[in-house]
């Protein structure tokens, strides 16, 4: 760690150094404890929760098997992975082919469709939900099933969309000039040449949908009746609530075992993308 | 090879693809951001429940604005009282602003020793999930957890954070600083890799000290992000919900003495409870700050244009 300080550096300089790191790394320690509480409970048995330190005595597993009847873990992922990756493709797909619309493609009554786009971006969701709830209730689509949840998801946001729109203006109109002279007509060119170049602008935009989906708890809680399409948010929620009150009696290592399964493919996929998705935030940062 | 095709003019052949290309987002815009909004005015001037059609719901007219705006109305006081703990959990911006910014400052010096690592550790909070997070600091803010335990080691007796309203919102608020401290830091990371280095050099030759450098060249750089933070924070402030409903699930989320109770978790409260008229107006009511709060970011950045 020290080595990465120039050699040269005067005592006090380096003793500054350290000391500035330490405050950092003690800070850095405080915002990872919480996910470390959680994995190290995760891997205890119940009596041991605030009777011992951190650490355990011996690694329990036995949580990661008991979850599995205790919680209906498999049924909440399901739901979780298929809402996350069917309203990321899904979204990631209508927003990349309206905002290749918007920057490409001449078509009538295309500044008042981006307007009403782009104004949706005004109105909170907290205004939108009872009645969003209302009208696909009166077709049977909330209780019946998921469709409540999903259906005003599938199209790409207002964001996601403007952002696409950015980025195909950047695309030259020779590439795209060219491909039609060669006879193609514009559902292949979207599919052939302009969706491989979006990749790299979806891919992150992707990840910040599928973080928030798979984070989502109003939503689900609203849209979500039937317990065999609840997601693992709600599960973990709903699971805990009944048992609040006393924490002795509580199965806190079961709890937490739940929130690790939540929170590890989460953290997997933002560690393998970190890169792209800072670079990302940062740019926009600048912007503003 | 541009002179070759029809540039200015739209072709049927485009106008059917451009049209196919963005009716799902419109479409989607329309029946699910328009429609439920005129159908929210709607909802808040009539007493439902949601179990009659509604249109047999009897029209009241403003009084569900008045059952928790006018004095003595019946859901004025927890009106009040949730728009008081929505303000007080509001205290996590001043917190999470000052903290990012001193947090960046110092990880954007060139000698800072394993910047990288500190900057990813000090990100992870933002990709986690709120649900399982605040099931977490439920644990570490018990009357046997960790935080007392630190305090006893201090000399202080035990807290029971979550049995006393404001305790528990500082609970809350320190979870929202520790969620939100990573996107805020890198958005200062940003403004502050910026800002030019001779602007510094300069200030160091003309005698300027590490304080007047801050306060001179540093901060007035970061203006316009920071209004963009407090912004965007007001906005997600004003719906805080999650935190809430989690940790106090037993009582919907309104906590002990109702002091976790925020705009959100009343309007939820009021749904659940059949009561579609009055949520739909405390919607309102949370829409409208919400607008407020974009409209002041709007007036902002035209100003700053026009400059």
């Amino acid at each position: 760690m020290i080595s990465q300080a120039p050699a040269n550096l005067h005592g006090k300089k380096t003793f500054i150094e350290v000391l500035i790191f330490g405050v950092l790394a003690l800070f850095g320690f405080c915002m990872l404890y919480p996910f470390l509480w959680m994995l190290f409970t995760s891997l205890k048995p119940l009596q041991e929760v605030y009777t011992t330190g951190l650490f355990n005595h011996g690694w329990v597993f036995r949580n990661y098997v008991d979850v599995w009847s205790k919680v209906d873990i498999l049924s909440g992922l399901k739901a979780s992975i298929l809402f996350s990756v069917g309203i990321t493709v899904s979204q990631i797909l209508t927003s990349s082919m309206a905002g290749y619309a918007f920057a490409k493609i001449k078509f009538p009554l295309k500044n008042m469709f981006f307007f009403i786009v782009l104004s949706s971006m005004t109105i909170p969701y907290v205004t939108l939900m009872i009645p969003q709830f209302m009208m696909l209730e009166q077709f049977g689509l909330v209780t019946n099933g998921p469709w409540g949840y999903i259906i005003p998801r599938i199209a790409g946001g207002a964001a996601t969309i403007f952002f696409v729109r950015q980025y195909c203006y950047s695309i030259p109109d020779a590439l795209i000039e060219s491909a039609r002279i060669d006879g193609a007509g514009q559902g292949k060119i979207f599919f052939r040449i302009i969706l491989p170049l979006l990749i790299p602008v979806v891919t992150v935009q992707g990840l910040f949908i599928f973080i928030f989906i798979w984070n989502d708890y109003l939503g689900p809680s609203i849209f979500l009746i039937k317990k065999e399409w609840w997601t693992i948010q709600l599960f973990a929620a709903r699971f805990s609530a009944g048992q609040t009150g006393s924490v002795g009696t509580a199965n806190i290592p079961i709890q937490m075992t739940v929130a690790v399964i939540i929170t590890i493919p989460l953290l997997i996929l933002f560690l393998y993308a970190q890169k792209h998705i800072v670079n990302s935030l940062m740019a926009s940062g600048i912007k503003e | 090879m541009r002179s070759l095709t029809t540039k200015s003019k739209i072709t049927r052949r485009d106008s059917m693809w451009g049209l196919f290309f963005v009716a799902t987002p419109v479409l989607s815009v329309v029946l699910f951001v328009f429609l439920p909004a005129l159908l929210s005015i709607y909802i808040s001037t009539i007493e439902w429940n949601g179990f009659i059609p509604i249109g047999q719901a009897s029209f009241v007219g403003l009084k569900n604005f008045a059952a928790f705006l006018s004095s003595g109305g019946l859901y004025t006081k927890e009106f009040l009282n949730s728009l008081y703990v929505t303000l007080v959990l509001m205290l996590f911006i001043p917190f999470n602003i000052i903290i990012s910014f001193l947090l960046a400052f110092v990880l954007n010096r060139k000698r800072t020793i394993m910047k990288n690592t500190i900057r990813l550790i000090y990100f992870l909070p933002f990709v986690s999930s709120a649900v399982a997070i605040t099931l977490v600091f439920k644990n570490l803010f018990d009357i046997n957890g960790v935080v007392n335990s630190l305090f006893s080691l201090l000399g202080f007796g035990s807290i029971d954070w979550l049995r006393s309203p404001g305790l528990s919102r500082i609970v809350i608020i320190t979870m929202l600083v520790w969620r939100n401290i990573g996107y805020t830091m890198l958005m200062y990371l940003a403004g502050l890799q910026g800002i030019p280095d001779d602007i510094y050099e300069a200030a160091t030759i003309d005698g300027a000290g590490v304080w007047k450098t801050i306060t001179k060249i540093t901060l007035p750089s970061l203006t316009n992000i920071t209004f963009f933070l407090v912004v965007t924070n007001v906005i997600t402030g004003l719906q805080i919900y999650t935190e809430s409903a989690v940790l106090f699930q037993s009582s919907f989320g309104k906590g002990p003495l109702n002091g976790t109770e925020s705009m959100m978790i009343f309007l939820v409260y009021l749904y659940t409870n059949n009561n579609l008229g009055m949520a739909s107006a405390i919607s309102w009511a949370i829409t409208i700050l919400v607008l407020f709060a974009t409209y002041i970011q709007f007036v902002w950045r035209k100003k700053r244009e026009s400059l």
